[in-house]
């Protein structure tokens, strides 16, 4: 099922692991080398940059590749209104010689994951979604249209996902799967507007404890970076549906919900505690089965919790809010920080020692530059304030 | 099969061993050590933001010489503490274990910064010399950055300089505030890049700090390619010469990048290196201007394309490295 070589796939992980425990102490240099000899992982790779260097000039060729195509043979293919089944037949030229190159390659070379793979595969996966929405573009307009776009596409998403265990077609896949769920309800008419929320509900939650579930299940060992990314997008989701700026928004939205001054929706309480709730809920499970996905997922979502209830229960005063956001999290941070210096409850303050630090020491920098940075001094008018600091703190649109 | 049963399989692994690294994976801890730093760099900026913004309403009630007194007194306290917690220098790298030094430190130099922006706005104290009120404080956070080891304070000084001289290198504003049409403009950019490049390369000699290099050549690097591509983009009598310097330019920083296993580098060369050659290349085929020109612009495009990705795959046998 997967194109890539098993073999390099497995000596990957297994050195991975390896790695990790050599740098805790836990097997020794001797044991490290001999698994190092036992299980060779001789590929083309290169380092990030390079990668996206590859990714990016991989790309430039192949549209610079269509281009040229197109400019030979349109004059030679094309009549007067032909041109849907010209486009129709380019893509699945150009979609078939990435696949073709893609899986050659990845059998001559032994490919892994080098920039130009990825590239091909989106490529490949691009050019296959012209020659569909090209196939049907009479109806392209309504739902109709796009229900069978999704799902005459969903199958080569989950086939590319599956081949090539690629995450950001798995997303692709993931949102492919909601939307022909999400037009689907709206097929059933006036109850949709009901059913809507709880069935994303449920399908998240059903994504959720399905993929927790496969984890792992030593047979789809090389899915897991895929399977984490079906979790997150279904974590996320579970919440969405369930907050309370997207009911009333979607419900004024798709279901011509007319809200009057004061007025509010249906079940409003209900999801006035969702939103409230279920991001706090997510920390304390995430924290309380290691689970660091799901901890990311809490910090992010009660970061827009406390923005969905700002936005409804606003006191007017966003300096006042700042201020206080500020120093709460300051202080939370900090009594964070002191009471996990020392491990509680297996979790820890203490940085982990395999994790690479180069992007993280670095980005970090860079990202005080850009927050608190200097701008150019204007030369002839200069009733800015010196630093450009308090320039900076004036445009609150940030948060 | 499980990894540890592999190795044990392999003859790599006894059963003890096993045992005792699937013990260590199912009770190893869960490090929150960037996500707690973050919630705290979250929290300081939005607490700087706000406060920022509250005093600036206020002044009138606040009064001046409180709200310098505050600023001030909070200033030196944070670098108090950051003296008294500091480590010798050494022209190594200084690691400090506490989370809060590096904040501290930061914030004390932020409110430094604020300080004499207050003061300049208020009293005018340095006069219409704008770029003296820059320079100040971003001579004062280079040497901070020195004496605690604090590559964050390190690039605020860098923007302050650059901006002192009149240009904006934070990374979001390179290109936004920046008029490249002026040669005034580009002139001073090279400059600027240059000084930086400089510096950083004397520093490595001499085996100062060395790294600070990332921080000082990203900022070089970026100015300096966008301000030589600006003043190719002119055109005019000077093109070449540019052109030229581009070329210099890459050839340093394709060097750069492979003694210091640094890729960004590499990336950022050859990228700015295409955009110039493939510009000049395009602008002489307009000069040309016949009908296969623009056949012979697409096959370049094509042609080129296919030679970087090549070169990308194989630059450790183009540029010799011994691996």
């Amino acid at each position: 099922m997967i194109a890539y070589n098993k073999i390099l796939l497995s000596n990957l992980l297994v050195v991975k692991k390896t790695k990790q425990w050599f740098s805790r102490d836990l097997i020794n240099g001797a044991q490290m080398a001999s698994v190092l000899n036992k299980y060779p992982i001789e590929y083309f790779k290169p380092n990030i940059f390079i990668k996206v260097g590859l990714f990016l000039f991989t790309l430039f060729l192949i549209s610079a590749g269509l281009g040229l195509f197109s400019l030979v043979t349109m004059s030679i293919f094309m009549n007067d209104n032909s041109f849907e089944g010209y486009s129709i037949v380019v893509s699945i030229v150009f979609g078939g010689a990435c696949v073709f190159f893609l899986e050659k390659f990845i059998q001559w070379r032994n490919w892994y994951s080098n920039g130009i793979d990825d590239a091909l595969l989106y490529s490949a996966l691009s050019f296959i979604f012209s020659a569909v929405a090209f196939s049907i573009s009479n109806n392209l307009n309504d739902e109709d249209g796009l229900l069978l776009l999704c799902f005459i596409y969903l199958p080569f998403l989950i086939a590319a996902a599956v081949r090539y265990i690629d995450r950001v077609v798995t997303i692709f896949m993931v949102v492919c799967i909601y939307t022909i769920f999400f037009l689907l309800i709206m097929k059933i008419g006036d109850v949709a507007k009901f059913i809507m929320p709880f069935a994303f509900m449920a399908l998240s939650a059903a994504f959720y404890f399905i993929v927790k579930k496969q984890m792992y299940l030593p047979q789809i060992i090389h899915y897991k970076g895929c399977l984490k990314v079906i979790k997150s997008i279904a974590l996320i989701v579970f919440y969405v549906s369930g907050n309370y700026y997207v009911i009333r928004e979607s419900s004024v939205e798709f279901f011509h919900l007319d809200l009057n001054e004061g007025q509010d929706i249906p079940m409003a309480l209900i999801f006035y505690a969702f939103t409230a709730f279920v991001p706090l809920l997510y920390l304390f499970f995430g924290l309380r089965s290691k689970d660091k996905l799901m901890v990311w997922a809490a910090l992010l979502l009660i970061a827009v919790s406390a923005i969905t209830f700002k936005y409804y229960f606003s006191l007017g005063h966003p300096e006042v809010s700042l201020t206080i956001a500020g120093i709460m999290m300051i202080v939370l941070a900090y009594a964070s920080i002191k009471y996990l210096i020392n491990d509680k409850n297996g979790i820890t303050f203490k940085d982990d020692p395999n994790e690479d630090n180069f992007l993280k020491t670095n980005a970090e920098a860079l990202v005080i530059a850009q927050s608190f940075g200097t701008h150019a001094q204007p030369i002839d008018t200069g009733v800015e304030m010196g630093g450009g600091q308090f320039g900076g703190g004036g445009s609150g649109d940030k948060f | 099969m499980n990894v540890t049963d592999q190795l044990i399989n392999d003859g790599i692994l006894d059963q003890d061993q096993a045992q005792r690294i699937n013990d260590s994976e199912r009770d190893k801890p869960m490090s929150v050590h960037w996500e707690l730093k973050t919630i705290l760099y979250l929290g300081i900026l939005l607490f700087m933001s706000g406060l920022g913004i509250l005093v600036y309403q206020n002044i009138d009630t606040i009064g001046h010489t409180v709200i310098i007194g505050v600023i001030s007194i909070a200033c030196a306290a944070s670098f108090y503490y950051g003296f008294i917690r500091r480590k010798p220098y050494s022209n190594g790298e200084v690691k400090y274990d506490s989370p809060l030094f590096d904040y501290v430190v930061l914030l004390g130099c932020l409110l430094f910064g604020v300080l004499i922006g207050y003061i300049q706005y208020q009293y005018m104290v340095f006069g219409t010399h704008y770029g003296i009120a820059t320079l100040f404080p971003a001579a004062l956070f280079l040497g901070t950055a020195y004496v605690f080891d604090h590559k964050g304070i390190l690039s605020l000084g860098i923007t302050g300089f650059a901006a002192s001289a009149g240009i904006s290198v934070t990374p979001m504003h390179l290109l936004k505030n920046n008029d490249f049409s002026s040669n005034d403009i580009i002139w001073t950019s090279i400059v600027v890049g240059a000084v930086l490049a400089g510096f950083s390369k004397l520093t490595d000699i001499k085996d100062v700090k060395k790294h600070f290099g990332f921080t000082y050549n990203n900022f070089a690097s970026n100015i300096l390619f966008i301000a030589l591509l600006a003043g190719l983009f002119n055109e005019g009598y000077m093109a070449f010469v540019y052109f030229l310097l581009i070329a210099g330019l890459v050839f340093y920083y394709m060097r750069y990048a492979i003694a210091e296993k640094s890729f960004l580098f590499l990336l950022l060369s050859v990228v700015y290196g295409y955009i110039a050659l493939t510009y000049s290349f395009f602008s002489l085929l307009i000069q040309i201007g016949n009908e296969l020109s623009f056949m012979l612009g697409l096959f370049y495009i094509v042609a080129s394309c296919a030679a970087v990705v090549l070169f990308f795959i194989y630059y450790k046998r183009i540029l010799r490295i011994k691996k």
